[in-house]
C-alpha cells in the first residue's frame, strides 16, 4: 500500500429505490500509488460514479474503508472532511458546471474561495490559476464568460478548476461524454499531460473505450465488483 | 390536457391558488364598492321609513297646508306636519351638552310613517315632571341621558320679520327659546330614530318633542298651529312618486297669499297688500306689480321708515314713521294735497313733505331745510345714526292718503303701545326725548307717517336685502277694490313660486339613493389599495406557471421537434393556464367574500376613523362575482399568455436540451440599462428642479413623476450592475467572496432578478412615498400660512348669533362679564355665514348634492391666511378671487382641494350647482382650491354673495378664533359657556385637522397594510424564484460541495444572494420614495415618520430573509449528490 496514494477496501454501497434495495458496490478494493491513473469502465447503473463519489468523499460508504494519503476522510468531522476535500480531492463531471456568470479564471477560482482563511494564498492561487488555463490553452480567454466558450474549452477550464488546488486525487467522471471526438481527444491529452506532471492519483470513469485505452492501469465494473483488467 | 392537469397537479395547484389569491382580491375590492352603496342605501331606506318627499319651509308654513295638498292630490298619501329646528341640549343634572340636536315637534303621523315604529311617548306622561322628551339613542348616548331624566333643549326661535332689519333686531339672547322636559323614552338609532333630513352615515341626534308644546313654545299660545317641514310618504314604488315640480304646480293651487306671507287689504275704493315680515320680498313685490298691471289696476308702491328725529333749525320731533312714494297716480288711492288744497308735487331726491302736524311743531316753512335722522343697521347688527338734510318742498294735509294708518305696517313693538313711553321697539328709543305733543300726535294718528320723500330716495336709504317695499296700495281700473282683491288673491299664490314662497320640495329617498351611490368609488379605492396585493398575485400565477412551464421544456421541444407549430403548443398551453385560472378565480370568489368582509370589519373596526360610523356591512351585488370572475381570469390569463410568449424564442433543440428560460450571459451587453438609468435620472432631477421653480412643491403629480423617474433609473441601474460590474475583469471575487458570490449570482437569470427587485422596489416605493406623505398632525396651526390660517380655534353654532361679538354692548347683552370681554377683544373672532347642508369632506360617504356654504366676510377676505393648492390667477392677494360674479349666475368659489378633486368630482376653473333661495340654479366656480386644512367640509363664497342668493339667512353660525395656543381650552370654555343657548361649540383647530388627517391617515393605512401584504406576497414570489434558482442549480451546487464548500457557506451564498435582491428592491423603492416626498417635505415643514418607515421595511426584509433562509435551507437539506452523476 502507498503511503501518499488512495486505498479502498471492502467498499460496500447499496441505495433504497422504493420499496427495493439495490447493491451497487458489493466489496471494492482498490489500491492507487501517487502518480498512478487508473480507468473505470462498466455499463450504465453497474456504480461507477457511485464509487468515484465514494472515493472523493462525496458520500459515505456502508461498508469499507477509503483512505487518501494515508488518511480516512470519513473519521474527519463534517467541517474538516469538507476542506479536506478541498484540499486533496480535484473533481472533473461531465457537466462542466462552470458557473455562467463567473469569468473562465473565476470559474477556476471558485475552490479555492471555499474557505475565508486564504490570507496570502489569494495572489498564489490567481497566478496558479492562470498557469493552469496558459496549460489549457486559455491563456487569452481569462475574462470571457461560459456562454462565449465552446464545449471542449468549457470542459478544459473545468479541467484547471479541478487543478487549481493541486489535489492529491483528481477524480474524472466521464469528462468527454459530452464533447466531440476532437474535443475528446484534446481533453484527454491535457488530463493525461497535467497528471504526468502532478504526481496525483487520478481516475477515470468512462464508456469511452479510446480514452479508457490510454491509460496503463484499466479496471471494469460489474455486478458491484472492479475487476481489474490486466 | 386533462392528463397534463392531473399529472402536474402540484404546480398546477400552486398556479391555481395563485389566481385564487389574485381573483379574492380584486374580486373582494369589487364587493366593498357593493358593501358601501349596499349598506348606504340600507341606511338611507331604514332612516327615511316609508318618507319619500318634504316641503321644507325657510319659514314656518301653515299646518293645514298638508292637508289642502292631499286633497288636491287625491288623498292618497301619507303626511306629517313636523317643527324641526336645529339647537342643542342640556343634561339637566350632569349638565352634559350636545350640540347639533335636532328638535322634531312630532305629531302621532310621523311614527305611522315607520313601519315598525311604536308610538313616541311625547306629551305629559305619568310619573315625569316636565312634559316628555323621546331621545335617539345617540342623543342619549351623548348626554349620558336615560328615561325620567331632565333635559333643557335650545333653539332657535324663527322670526316673520328678519332679524337683520331695523325692525326685525331683537336683543342679542332673545332669538333663542328653550324647553325643559323629562326624557320619556330612548328609541334606537334606526328607522324613526335615525331620521336624519340630509345624506351622511353619522348617527342624528334626534330629540322628539310633542308638537303643540313646540309650537307654543316658539310662537306663543293661541297661534295658528305652522310648521316648517311636511313629510309626505306615496303610496306604491318610488317610481310613481309625483316630482318636485309637479308637486309644487299642486302646492300652488291650494296656496293662499297668507302661505306666502301675504296680507291683501280691503278698502272701499282701494287695496293694500302687505307682508307679515315687514318688508315685501322683491319676488313678491314683482308678482303684485305683474298682478296689478294685469288687471290694470293702478299700483303706488309705499316704503315706510323709521327716522330718530326731524330736525329744523332748533326744533325737533323725536321718533317719527316717514314714508318714501311717489304721489298717487289715481284718486282712488287716496287723496294727496297740500295745506293749499293743491295735489303734492312729485318729489326730487333732495325734498320732502311735512305733515300739517310736523311742519307746524317745527315752524317749518315750504323751502326750508329739514334733517332727518334715522338709524341704519351694520352687517353685524350695529346700529349707526345716519341723517340727510332735505329741502321742504310743500305741507301736507293730514286727510286722504297722508290719513292713512296703513301707510305703516305693524311695527314691531309699536303697535300695541297704548303710549309712547310704553313702545317697546327693536331698537334704543330715549323716552326722555318724548314730549306731551308727541304722546297727543300718538293718541291722534298712531304711527301715521310725518314725513314723505321720494320713493327713489327711500329705496336709495333704507333699502335693505329682504326689500325695499312695506306695502303696495292698488287703485281697481275696472270693478271694485273687492273685485281686485279677489283677483290677487287668485293670482298671486300662481305668479309666485313655491321656491319664492320660502318652501321647496325634496325628494328625499330618490336624492338619497342616488347620494347612496357614494361621493368615493369604493370600488376603485379598494382596487387601488389592493393594487400591489393584486399585482402580486398575477406575478406569482406568472412566476409559477412560468417554473412550471420550465419544468416542461423538454416536453414542449419533442412536441416543437415532431412538428407541432410553437403557436399550437402555446395555444394548448394557454388552455391549460385557462382551465387552471378558471377554476382558481371559481375558488377565489369565497375568498373575495371573505376578503370584503375582512376589509369592511376593518372598516368598522381598525379603520374606523376613514368613514367615521360603523355602518358599512357585507353586499354582494349580483353582478360582482361575474364580473370579479371573469376580469380575474382574464387577468391571469394575460399574465400566463405573456409568460408564454418567450416560449415561441427559444429554439426546439434549446427546449429539448431543457432550457426554456436559461439567459445565458455574456458580457458587455448593458448598455440600454445604463442609459435608461442616466435619462430618467436627468428627468427626475428636471422635475425636481420645476417643482421647486414653480413652487407646486406639494403637488402629487411632481412627487409621483420624481419618484417613478428615480424608481425606474434605480431599477434600471440594477439592471446594468445585476450579476457585478461588467467588463474585462477577470476576477472579481476578492475581497469577501461569499457577497461578491451571491452578488455575481444574480446576474445567473438576469430577468428574474430584476423582476423581483422591480416588484420589491415598487412596493416599497409607495409604501414610503405615501408615509412621507402622511405628516404627523401637528402643524402649526398658528402659522397663517397654515392650515388653520394662524387660527387656533374653529366652531360652529345650532342657533345664528345675529349680534356682532365684537361689540361690547352685545357681549354684556349675553352675560360676558368685563373681565371676559377685554379677553375676547384681544383676539380675532371671525364669523362665517353658514348655509346648512351636506358636508363635502372625506368624512361623508354620501354622494353630497347640497354642500355645506360658508360667507366669508369682507373682513376676513381682507386678512387673508391658508394656502392655496391652485389658484385661477396668480395673485398676492387670493382671497379678492371670491369678490364680484364671474358671470350673471356664476359666483367665484374656494373649496379644499381634496374635498373638491375627490368628493365634488370638480376642480379649478369646474363649476358645481346650487340652487337658491328663490329657486333659481347657481353656478359656483372653484376659482381657487385651498390646502389641506379646515374648511375640508364646505365651499365658500363671499358673503355678499351669499346674502344676495340665501337673503334670509340671517346671522353666522361659523367662527374661527386666533386666542394663543395657551389660552384656547380657556377661551373655548368661555364662549361655549356664554354663548351656550346658541349651541356654540368650539374644537382647537388642531383637533379639527386631526380628525381631518386621521381619515387620511387611516386609508393610507389601509393601504400600507394592503400594500404591505402584496409585499409579503412579491417577497414569497422572490423566495420561489431563489427555489426555483436554487433547483435550477442543483448540479452547481453539487459540484461546489465537491470542491469542498460546506452546505451552510452554500446556504449563506444563496441568502446573500436574496438579501442582495431584496435590499436592493427595498433601497431603490425607499431612496424613490423619500425623493418623491422630498418637496412636499421641505415645503411644508413635515418630518419623515422615519420610526414607523423604518419599522415596516425592516419587517419587509425580515420576513423576505426569513422566508429565504427557510427556502434555502429546506432545498439544500436534500442531498445534491444525484445532480453530478453522469447518468
Amino acid at each position: 500500500m502507498s503511503e501518499s496514494g488512495l486505498e479502498l477496501r471492502g467498499l460496500v454501497k447499496s441505495f433504497e429505490l422504493g420499496r427495493e434495495r439495490v447493491d451497487v458496490l458489493r466489496g471494492v478494493d482498490l489500491e492507487l500509488a501517487p502518480g498512478e491513473a487508473l480507468a473505470i469502465t462498466g455499463p450504465s447503473g453497474s456504480g461507477k460514479s457511485t464509487l468515484l463519489h465514494l472515493a472523493g468523499t462525496l458520500d459515505r460508504p456502508d461498508e469499507g474503508s477509503v483512505r487518501i494519503g494515508g488518511e480516512d476522510p470519513f473519521a474527519l468531522p463534517e467541517p474538516r472532511l469538507a476542506r479536506f476535500r478541498n484540499r486533496r480531492v480535484g473533481f472533473v463531471f461531465q457537466d462542466h458546471y462552470l458557473l455562467p456568470q463567473y469569468t473562465v479564471l473565476e470559474n477556476v477560482l471558485i475552490p479555492t474561495l471555499a474557505f475565508a482563511d486564504r490570507g496570502d494564498d489569494e495572489r498564489r492561487d490567481e497566478s496558479w490559476a492562470r498557469e493552469l488555463l496558459d496549460r489549457v490553452g486559455l491563456g487569452g480567454r481569462l475574462a470571457h464568460r461560459p456562454a462565449e466558450l465552446s464545449g471542449g474549452e468549457r470542459q478544459r477550464a473545468a479541467v484547471a478548476r479541478a487543478l487549481v488546488n493541486r489535489p492529491s486525487l483528481l477524480l474524472c467522471d466521464e469528462p468527454t461524454g459530452n464533447l466531440d471526438e476532437a474535443s475528446a481527444a484534446a481533453v484527454a491529452d491535457l488530463l493525461i499531460e497535467l497528471h504526468a506532471g502532478a504526481g496525483s492519483v487520478m481516475i477515470v470513469v468512462t464508456h469511452s473505450l479510446d480514452l479508457a485505452g490510454r491509460f496503463a492501469r484499466r479496471a471494469r465494473l460489474a455486478a458491484g465488483r472492479l475487476v481489474e483488467e490486466r | 390536457m386533462r392528463r397534463s392537469l392531473l399529472y402536474y397537479w402540484r404546480t398546477h395547484l400552486a398556479v391555481a391558488v395563485g389566481a385564487a389569491v389574485a381573483t379574492a382580491v380584486l374580486t373582494g375590492a369589487l364587493i366593498v364598492g357593493d358593501s358601501v352603496r349596499g349598506s348606504l342605501r340600507d341606511l338611507t331606506l331604514d332612516r327615511l321609513g316609508e318618507i319619500d318627499v318634504a316641503l321644507v319651509g325657510e319659514r314656518p308654513f301653515r299646518q293645514g297646508l298638508g292637508a289642502d295638498l292631499e286633497a288636491e292630490l287625491g288623498g292618497e298619501l301619507d303626511l306629517a306636519p313636523t317643527l324641526l329646528l336645529s339647537g342643542s341640549a342640556v343634561h339637566g343634572a350632569s349638565r352634559a351638552r350636545a350640540s347639533r340636536v335636532t328638535i322634531l315637534g312630532a305629531g302621532p303621523e310621523l311614527a305611522r310613517l315607520y313601519p315598525e315604529a311604536p308610538e313616541l311617548p311625547v306629551g305629559r306622561q305619568p310619573g315625569l315632571l316636565f312634559p316628555s322628551v323621546v331621545l335617539n339613542e345617540a342623543l342619549a348616548g351623548e348626554l349620558g341621558a336615560a328615561p325620567g331624566d331632565e333635559v333643557l333643549l335650545s333653539f332657535e326661535i324663527p322670526s316673520d320679520v328678519p332679524r337683520e332689519t331695523l325692525v326685525g333686531r331683537e336683543e342679542a339672547g332673545a332669538t333663542v327659546g328653550t324647553l325643559r322636559l323629562s326624557v320619556g323614552g330612548v328609541i334606537p338609532d334606526r328607522g324613526l330614530g335615525g331620521l336624519r333630513l340630509t345624506p351622511g352615515q353619522a348617527r342624528p341626534m334626534n330629540a322628539f318633542v310633542e308638537r303643540e308644546r313646540l309650537q307654543r313654545a316658539v310662537f306663543g299660545r293661541g297661534a295658528d298651529p305652522r310648521v316648517n317641514l311636511l313629510l309626505l310618504a306615496f303610496p306604491g314604488d318610488l317610481g310613481a312618486t309625483p316630482g318636485s315640480a309637479e308637486l309644487a304646480d299642486t302646492l300652488g293651487s291650494v296656496m293662499a297669499p297668507a302661505d306666502l306671507g301675504l296680507e291683501i287689504t280691503t278698502g272701499a275704493e282701494r287695496v293694500v297688500v302687505e307682508s307679515d315680515r315687514f318688508v315685501l320680498d322683491p319676488a313678491a313685490s314683482r308678482a303684485v306689480l305683474e298682478a296689478a298691471r294685469a288687471s290694470r289696476a293702478t299700483a303706488q308702491e309705499v316704503l315706510t321708515y323709521f327716522a330718530t328725529a326731524l330736525r329744523s333749525g332748533d326744533r325737533s320731533i323725536p321718533y317719527s314713521t316717514i314714508s318714501a312714494l311717489d304721489p298717487p297716480a289715481a284718486p282712488a288711492l287716496g287723496a294727496f294735497r297740500l295745506v293749499d288744497g293743491s295735489p303734492a308735487p312729485r318729489l326730487a331726491e333732495d325734498e320732502l313733505l311735512l305733515n300739517r302736524w310736523a311742519a307746524e311743531d317745527l315752524g317749518a316753512r315750504p323751502g326750508d331745510e329739514i334733517e332727518v335722522e334715522y338709524y341704519e343697521l351694520g352687517a353685524r347688527d350695529e346700529l349707526f345714526t345716519r341723517s340727510v338734510t332735505l329741502r321742504l318742498a310743500g305741507v301736507v294735509e293730514i286727510e286722504g292718503l297722508a290719513a292713512d294708518p296703513r301707510l305703516t305696517p305693524e311695527f314691531p313693538g309699536l303697535e300695541d303701545a297704548q303710549d309712547i313711553s310704553s313702545w317697546d321697539p327693536p331698537f334704543p328709543v330715549d323716552l326722555d326725548a318724548i314730549r306731551g305733543v308727541d304722546e297727543e300726535y300718538w293718541d291722534a294718528y298712531r304711527s301715521l307717517p310725518k314725513a314723505y320723500v321720494a320713493a327713489s330716495l327711500g329705496r336709495r336709504l333704507w333699502k335693505s336685502r329682504f326689500g325695499d317695499l312695506t306695502s303696495i296700495r292698488l287703485a281697481p281700473g275696472e270693478g271694485s277694490a273687492a273685485e281686485l282683491a279677489g283677483r290677487l288673491r287668485a293670482e298671486l299664490p300662481r305668479r309666485l313660486s313655491v321656491e319664492e314662497a320660502g318652501l321647496a320640495f325634496r325628494q328625499l329617498k330618490r336624492d338619497g339613493l342616488e347620494a347612496a351611490r357614494g361621493a368615493t368609488d369604493f370600488s376603485g379605492l379598494f382596487l387601488g389599495l389592493s393594487f400591489f396585493l393584486i399585482a402580486s398575485a398575477v406575478l406569482l400565477v406568472g412566476l409559477l406557471f412560468r417554473l412550471g412551464i420550465e419544468r416542461r421544456a423538454r416536453e414542449v421541444g419533442l412536441l416543437r421537434a415532431v412538428g407541432y407549430r410553437a403557436r399550437t403548443v402555446r395555444r394548448s398551453l394557454l388552455a391549460e393556464g385557462g382551465v387552471l385560472a378558471a377554476l382558481g378565480a371559481l375558488a377565489g370568489l369565497g375568498g373575495a367574500v371573505f376578503y370584503a368582509w375582512l376589509m369592511l370589519a376593518g372598516l368598522r373596526t381598525w379603520w374606523l376613523p376613514a368613514v367615521g360610523t360603523p355602518v358599512l356591512f357585507l353586499h354582494v351585488g349580483p353582478a360582482t362575482p361575474v364580473i370579479g370572475w371573469v376580469a380575474s381570469v382574464l387577468v391571469v390569463l394575460a399574465t400566463i399568455w405573456w409568460t408564454l410568449r418567450r416560449l415561441g424564442r427559444v429554439s426546439a433543440a434549446r427546449l429539448l436540451a431543457g432550457a426554456a428560460g436559461l439567459d445565458e450571459i455574456a458580457a458587455g451587453r448593458r448598455r440600454r440599462p445604463l442609459l435608461v438609468a442616466v435619462a430618467f435620472s436627468l428627468l427626475a432631477a428636471a422635475l425636481l428642479a420645476a417643482a421647486f421653480a414653480t413652487g407646486e412643491t406639494s403637488s402629487p403629480g411632481f412627487a409621483f413623476g420624481i419618484g417613478a423617474c428615480l424608481l425606474i433609473a434605480g431599477v434600471a441601474g440594477f439592471a446594468h450592475l445585476c450579476g457585478g460590474p461588467p467588463g474585462a475583469r477577470a476576477n472579481g471575487l476578492r475581497g469577501a467572496p461569499l457577497v461578491s458570490m451571491g452578488a455575481r449570482n444574480t446576474g445567473r437569470n438576469r430577468g428574474r432578478s430584476v423582476l423581483s427587485v422591480a416588484l420589491v422596489a415598487s412596493a416599497c416605493f409607495l409604501i414610503v412615498a405615501v408615509d412621507a406623505f402622511r405628516g404627523g398632525g401637528e402643524a402649526e396651526v398658528t402659522d397663517r400660512a397654515s392650515g388653520a390660517g394662524g387660527f387656533t380655534l374653529v366652531a360652529e353654532t345650532d342657533v345664528p348669533v345675529v349680534a356682532g361679538l365684537d361689540r361690547p354692548e352685545t357681549l354684556r347683552e349675553l352675560g360676558f362679564s368685563d373681565d371676559e370681554a377685554a379677553r375676547l377683544a384681544e383676539i380675532d373672532l371671525v364669523p362665517f355665514r353658514l348655509l346648512p347642508g351636506e358636508d363635502v369632506s372625506c368624512l361623508n360617504l354620501f354622494r353630497p348634492e347640497r354642500p355645506r356654504v360658508l360667507g366669508v366676510t369682507p373682513e376676513m377676505r381682507a386678512r387673508g391666511g391658508f394656502s392655496f393648492q391652485q389658484v385661477a390667477e396668480k395673485s398676492p392677494d387670493p382671497w379678492s378671487l371670491l369678490a364680484g360674479e364671474l358671470e350673471p349666475g356664476v359666483l367665484p368659489a374656494f373649496g379644499d382641494f381634496n374635498s373638491v378633486l375627490w368628493i365634488l368630482h370638480s376642480g379649478l376653473g369646474q363649476e358645481i350647482s346650487l340652487e337658491n333661495e328663490r329657486g333659481e340654479t347657481v353656478r359656483l366656480r372653484f376659482v381657487g382650491l385651498l390646502a389641506k386644512g379646515i374648511f375640508q367640509s364646505e365651499v365658500l363664497i363671499s358673503e355678499e354673495n351669499f346674502l344676495a342668493h340665501f337673503p334670509s339667512r340671517t346671522g353666522y353660525s361659523w367662527f374661527l378664533a386666533d386666542p394663543p395656543l395657551n389660552r384656547v381650552e380657556e377661551t373655548a370654555a368661555m364662549l361655549e359657556s356664554r354663548l351656550e343657548r346658541f349651541g356654540f361649540d368650539a374644537t382647537p383647530t388642531a383637533e379639527r385637522l386631526s380628525a381631518f388627517k386621521a381619515v387620511e391617515n387611516t386609508y393610507i393605512a389601509t393601504f400600507q397594510t394592503l400594500g404591505g401584504f402584496g409585499l409579503l406576497l412579491g417577497t414569497l414570489g422572490l423566495g420561489i424564484v431563489l427555489l426555483r434558482n436554487v433547483l435550477e442549480r442543483r448540479g452547481e451546487l453539487a459540484m461546489l460541495r465537491a470542491f469542498g464548500y460546506r452546505r451552510s457557506t452554500l446556504a449563506r451564498m444563496v441568502v446573500a444572494e436574496n438579501a442582495i435582491l431584496l435590499l436592493a428592491g427595498v433601497g431603490i423603492g425607499a431612496v424613490a420614495g423619500l425623493a418623491a416626498a422630498a418637496p412636499h417635505l421641505s415645503a411644508g415643514g413635515e418630518t419623515v415618520p422615519w420610526l414607523s418607515l423604518g419599522l415596516t421595511l425592516l419587517v419587509v426584509v425580515a420576513v423576505g430573509m426569513l422566508a429565504s433562509t427557510l427556502a434555502v435551507a429546506g432545498t439544500l437539506r436534500t442531498p445534491l449528490l444525484g445532480a453530478l452523476k453522469a447518468e
